[in-house]
């Protein structure tokens, strides 16, 4: 029997290996992606993944210890800043909209609109931050009497021109080059992934360029803080995005692959980030200032982004999206308006904003992690290290048996299961805050545990969302001829009232708890009880409440298999139809 | 054989056997069942009333995200809460970035000046009489970075310590002296009977750097100048409590630059966070009595404190959480006996390795024994660690520890069985001070033994001291003379001032010399020491043709000195030297006094900062001190000697103006 049962075994393995060496190339019988990609994918994604991960640190906001400890900007500038840049963001939001969901393939006469359009942008941008407008300086005007007695938080009327001028700058140069390069690289690599080829080098430079150029030595706030808003603006020009784990997203129009895509080499691939992630903080604790050391800026994130950037650039091309779609010379054209009502007949969707929207309940709260972990058990170096990995590490078993789960819940089941934990362990926490919030030992500990929980809970419903977006998008395809990811902002537009709205109530509550530039404060132990616990309360409602969404939730299976094969025929259709007429076509898939 | 059950999964990933049979010309209509039906290129039902519909309620929304937004960054700049007794509370200040003086005793509102646009001074501050405030509460200035000097009015019962937190730029809290209730000291507050200090201001040290004269540029220009450290952190970085003092408040000294502080044996809480991050805190004693006048507070006080020991003091009960965290300096920690409670991470972070050595407590000692300190409350992580390979390790706890007094000399034994001073506190105001005074047989002086001193007025060399510079004794400001032993081989006094035995070195003139109004070099002097006439009253100076190297600071804040000379044999004339080759960093920095200056062609080193203060813009306007700096060498032999920056004198106006050199020129 045990001999059996060996043999079997064996013979198992030795069946997988032939089936690996067999369809190493080409892919097997009804599947789509050959073996030798599932190598690609565990490359590409770690090495894009780990160089995303490394750019986390560097930012135009408040929490990044560029700004907090060097540029010393007050937390209110970056608040202020964004209303500055606001209302004229809606425009350009709304001309993005149109040329990213029609893949840059606009009508001549549009796209010619949109080219004047930008590079007078690129003009007014740059007087508006060179030029000089002394009535900026005196003058009763009361806007500007406003502006310049905003010079605490580093603005000033003159200012306020500069960073306008950056932002109208930034939007004329980002949508030029958005028209441009969507255009000559989409039919070549993709929708997801063309970002990377125009921007990973320029990317890199900025990236070197912060953390070496000295603007934070500038004396004057004022100018601080143009320069570095200009500086950042030229830095965000360029993305470095998740493309290749996005395009991982639709590797296969069959569930089952995309799901075992995402399982194993996807997850697998996010190893190669762990390790980064341990030895970053061992290096930075050699540093004098640690995290807020200007050689972290200088040498250790351009070096751990540059290298995994180069590594992702190895395995790009290798790695291939597989929409159903027609050729782009004969995709559905989309205008302004086929967008706008077209995301909103998608009831997912809907089902979707709502919960973001309960979600937002918990916008503004601080990183529970950070104070736990920072200036609760005031970890650092190795035994940090060690943390961090252990509690990220307890997502990976679920995760690895994410098919099963899938297999066994619906998306209804996983989601609310998800939310009531997550109320639970939230409630759990704030309770050691509460009745042991000065013995640091317990009430650490205890978090600890319940955030091992957590994300042991979390990993398989985050798998289910990623692939439940997906399935929107294949579903936004059978409405609307197109997967309309940028109009699907809009919902954004409909909910940032409410969401402005409720961002403003943690804040308001921080910083009369103390929350300020100065994190010190975390360490009075009053002060971090209301910081932590209040915001958590509000979460807490926010979860239970995002339950009720997910019961209308219907989108099952079966809808999904017909929903790909009409996706599939439209394609099939399309190209055939291109092949009778001779046209030469680029970018479709029939799969 | 019972036959295995298969599994139905009902999941999102179960297989589905569908096909459809979708027609060619239904591929872009074709309805799902469940499913809403595909709307591709087609017209809209309705389509100009769903796009007013959809248009008017994206610009109500869009507007109300504006709104909103806006309301986020919006403050109004002074907060208050009727507390019911007719009292307010000043809930929360807002500045609007100009206003650097605030009267807390009425409530205020900002009133605009609309014909001016300066926004410094386009607002007045209108006090409303009928609203008095009473009550400060926690974090009512958080982060304020305008704020310079706070009134407290007499209305005021309540300040919470929290108040003023991170007030970086607060240089005063000034209290009405009618407050029944709180008080300061030279702009500290405390409560009215001064046992409890609540806060010392984030920038306090600015307001004693202005109160005794110090330059900014000094400390941004000369961090290594020790002799300027030293009188600095007499004046700035020290601080004496009050005897009266019982309790040190919730963030009293967060965040500080202090060097020293003095605490009283009647201290009892030290309360959370009261001392943490003072960075450069190297000592903290205590006292057990004080004859200082009320209000005195500095280093004056130091000297009428009797029974000055090392660290926290006798009769303390409580240290709260975080209570001296992060005060990676200090070297002693003794917990004295009386103590009944330690917060959690008390002393984190108070001690580092640095190049493997470790600084900061290295232990802890504790007049307790182990039983007695295992029955105290303890929170946890109250011990500093430091980073010991893989894991960070606890610092040992000494129990049983004594007392350490203030010794007046700390001698270090060498190997070689002598010692070495490393530290001298003339606590007794003693008009000498003899390297032999203990009989131990001293060989060395350190570096900088002499903390800031007014009294001693003789230094006595014994025979045996082989080692010492002249910046030893920058700090003997009222030194008037150096007394050599004969037997000594390697040092000699002529006339009080120090010299190396073959006077080929002048060590150190001392700071109160008899003839304060000229002096001349001998002859045989080829280097004149660091910090040698720092400070000195001097108008003239002679130097030899034979003089090579100005070191360092050597003539540093030399303010009265109008003329400097060299002579050979009979011969003088208005110039450095000619030979000498090498002038030091800061070597004549702020002799201001100067007007004339020759560089010789010899000079192959001219060091950073060295006449930088030598010039400046009077009150009227006029430029004055060394306008022109006459280099003996054309400016293209000039380029190939060694400049440090700075060196040329700077007049610190606007125009960032520097003196004019004059590249071959010829000896006035």
């Amino acid at each position: 029997m045990s001999e059996g049962n060996n043999s079997s075994k064996t013979g198992k393995v030795k069946s997988l290996l032939t089936e690996v060496k067999t369809h190493w190339k080409t892919p097997a019988e009804g599947k789509y992606v050959p073996y030798r990609e599932y190598k690609d994918i565990f490359l590409g994604v770690g090495s894009n993944y780990t160089g995303t991960k490394m750019l986390e640190g560097i930012g135009f906001w408040a929490a990044c210890y560029l700004f907090m400890y060097h540029y010393q900007l007050p937390y209110l500038t970056f608040s202020f800043i964004g209303i500055i840049n606001m209302p004229l963001n809606y425009i350009w939001t709304l001309i993005g909209w149109i040329i990213n969901d029609n893949l840059g393939f606009l009508p001549k006469k549009t796209e010619r609109k949109f080219y004047g359009l930008y590079f007078s942008l690129i003009v007014i941008g740059l007087v508006m931050i060179f030029g000089k407008f002394p009535f900026l300086y005196n003058s009763t005007n009361p806007l500007i009497v406003y502006l310049n007695n905003m010079e605490s938080i580093g603005i000033n009327a003159a200012s306020a021109m500069k960073i306008l001028g950056t932002h109208i700058l930034w939007n004329g140069w980002a949508g030029s080059r958005n028209i441009f390069y969507r255009k000559k690289l989409i039919p070549k690599y993709g929708r997801y992934k063309y970002s990377l080829y125009c921007d990973v080098i320029p990317k890199c430079i900025m990236v070197i360029l912060v953390g070496w150029l000295p603007l934070y030595e500038i004396p004057d706030m004022v100018t601080r803080v143009w320069t570095a808003n200009l500086l950042f603006a030229c830095y965000n020009i360029f993305g470095f995005g998740n493309n290749l784990e996005t395009v991982s997203k639709t590797i296969s129009p069959d569930m089952q692959e995309r799901l075992l895509v995402r399982t194993y080499p996807v997850k697998l691939s996010h190893f190669i980030h762990t390790i980064v992630s341990i030895i970053i903080p061992v290096i930075v604790d050699s540093l004098d200032k640690e995290w807020a050391d200007i050689n972290l800026f200088r040498y250790v994130y351009p070096i751990s982004f540059i290298v995994p950037a180069l590594i992702t650039m190895r395995y790009a091309g290798r790695i291939q999206e597989r929409i159903p779609q027609p050729p782009l010379e004969k995709k559905v054209q989309i205008n302004f308006w086929d967008g706008m009502f077209g995301v909103l007949r998608n009831k997912y969707l809907l089902i979707n904003t709502v919960v973001g929207l309960i979600d937002s309940l918990g916008n503004g709260m601080l990183a529970i992690t950070t104070i736990i972990y920072l200036y609760t058990f005031r970890l650092a170096g190795l035994p940090y290290t060690i943390i961090i990995n252990l509690i990220s590490f307890a997502g990976t078993p679920p995760d690895l048996c994410a098919p099963y789960f899938l297999k066994r819940f619906n998306y209804k089941q996983i989601m609310i299961f998800y939310q009531l934990t997550r109320a639970l362990g939230n409630a759990l926490m704030v309770l050691a805050f509460w009745f042991c919030g000065d013995n640091v030992h317990i009430c650490g500990i205890v978090c600890i545990i319940v955030m091992f929980f957590m994300e042991m809970t979390k990993t398989i419903p985050t798998t289910a969302g990623h692939d439940m977006n997906t399935r929107i998008g294949d579903y936004q395809m059978y409405l609307s001829g197109e997967r309309l990811e940028s109009f699907a902002g809009v919902f954004g537009w409909f909910t940032g009232p409410i969401t402005s709205f409720v961002g403003l109530i943690i804040p308001l509550l921080l910083l009369k708890y103390g929350f300020n530039s100065n994190w010190d404060v975390l360490y009075i132990d009053s002060a971090r009880f209301k910081i932590i616990a209040v915001p958590l309360i509000i979460d807490i409602i926010g979860f239970v409440l995002m339950t009720i969404p997910y019961f209308f939730w219907d989108y099952d299976n079966e809808k999904q298999t017909k929903v790909i094969q009409v996706l599939q025929r439209r394609a099939e259709v399309t190209q055939k139809k291109a092949q009778e007429e001779g046209e030469t076509v680029s970018g479709g898939y029939i799969g | 054989m019972k036959e295995k059950k298969q599994k139905v999964f009902k999941g999102m990933t179960a297989p589905v056997d569908v096909h459809l049979d979708i027609p060619e010309d239904e591929i872009w209509t074709y309805k799902i069942d469940g499913l809403a039906e595909p709307h591709i290129n087609k017209p809209f039902t309705n389509f100009t009333l769903k796009k007013i519909i959809f248009t008017v309620l994206i610009l109500i929304a869009v507007g109300l995200s504006m709104y909103f937004s806006v309301r986020v960054v919006s403050r109004v700049p002074f907060e208050y809460n009727e507390i019911g007794d007719g009292t307010y509370e000043f809930t929360k200040f807002n500045n609007t970035g100009y206003i650097g003086h605030l009267d807390i005793d009425y409530a205020v509102e900002i009133v605009y000046d609309s014909e001016n646009t300066d926004p410094a001074t386009n607002f007045t501050l209108k006090k409303d009489e009928s609203k008095p405030i009473s009550k400060i509460p926690q974090f009512c200035f958080n982060c304020d970075e305008k704020v310079e000097t706070i009134y407290i009015g007499k209305s005021v019962k309540e300040i919470d310590g929290k108040a003023f937190f991170t007030c970086r730029t607060l240089k005063q809290i000034i209290v009405d002296e009618e407050n029944e209730y709180y008080s300061d000291i030279d702009g500290v507050l405390y409560n009215k009977d001064k046992t409890e200090i609540i806060c010392y201001p984030m920038n306090h040290p600015q307001y004693l750097r202005e109160k005794f004269g110090y330059n900014d540029t000094i400390w941004a220009d000369n961090e290594n100048n020790l002799e300027f450290r030293a009188r600095y952190e007499a004046d700035v970085l020290t601080y004496v409590l009050p005897k009266t003092v019982e309790t040190i408040g919730e963030l009293a000294f967060y965040d500080l630059p202090l060097a020293a502080l003095y605490m009283p044996e009647g201290l009892k809480r030290i309360e959370t966070m009261a001392i943490t991050k003072n960075w450069w805190m190297t000592d903290i004693y205590s006292y057990e009595k004080s004859e200082a006048e009320e209000g005195e507070t500095g280093f004056s006080a130091i000297s009428k404190l009797s029974g000055v020991y090392k660290s926290l003091p006798d009769g303390l009960e409580y240290i709260g959480s975080d209570a001296m965290s992060y005060n990676r300096v200090c070297q002693y920690l003794r917990i004295p006996s009386s103590v009944k409670y330690i917060g959690h991470h008390a002393f984190w972070d108070c001690v580092e390795k640095i190049d493997g050595n470790l600084s900061g407590y290295k232990v802890i000692n504790i007049s307790m024994t182990e039983e007695e300190f295992d029955a105290i409350e303890i929170g946890n992580n109250w011990l500093p660690q430091y980073d010991n390979g893989l894991l960070d390790k606890k610092v040992e706890l000494v129990f049983g520890a004594e007392k350490v007094y203030d010794e007046p000399v700390t001698y270090t034994e060498k190997e070689d069985g002598t010692f070495e001073i490393t530290a001298v506190t003339n606590r007794e105001n003693k008009k000498e001070f003899s390297t032999d005074a203990d009989g131990k047989v001293v060989t060395s002086i350190a570096r900088h033994p002499f903390k800031w001193d007014e009294s001693i007025e003789t230094v006595y060399i014994g025979k045996d001291v082989k080692e010492l510079r002249g910046e030893a004794f920058v700090n003997l400001r009222a030194l008037k003379e150096f007394v050599v032993d004969e037997k000594n081989e390697n040092f000699r006094s002529v006339d009080g001032v120090l010299y190396t035995k073959d006077m080929k070195t002048l060590l150190c003139c001392p700071k109160a010399y008899k003839n304060d109004k000229e002096f001349k070099v001998p002859e045989t002097v080829e280097v004149i020491s660091r910090s040698a006439f720092s400070d000195c009253k001097f108008e003239k100076i002679l130097l030899p043709e034979g003089l090579k190297r100005i070191e360092s600071m050597a003539f540093l804040k030399a303010e009265n000195l109008k003329e400097i000379n060299s002579y050979k044999g009979e011969t003088v004339y208005a110039s450095l030297p000619e030979g000498l080759e090498f002038i030091g960093l800061d070597a004549f920095n702020y002799a201001s006094g100067l007007t004339y200056l020759y560089i010789p062609s010899s000079v192959k080193e001219i060091g950073a900062y060295s006449f930088c203060y030598c010039a400046k813009i009077d009150e009227e306007g006029n430029k004055i001190g060394v306008t022109e700096v006459n280099v003996a060498l054309s400016a293209d032999a000039f380029k190939k000697i060694k400049a440090g920056d700075h060196w040329i004198p700077e007049f610190r106006n606007e125009k960032n103006e520097t003196a004019t050199v004059n590249y071959g020129a010829e000896r006035a």
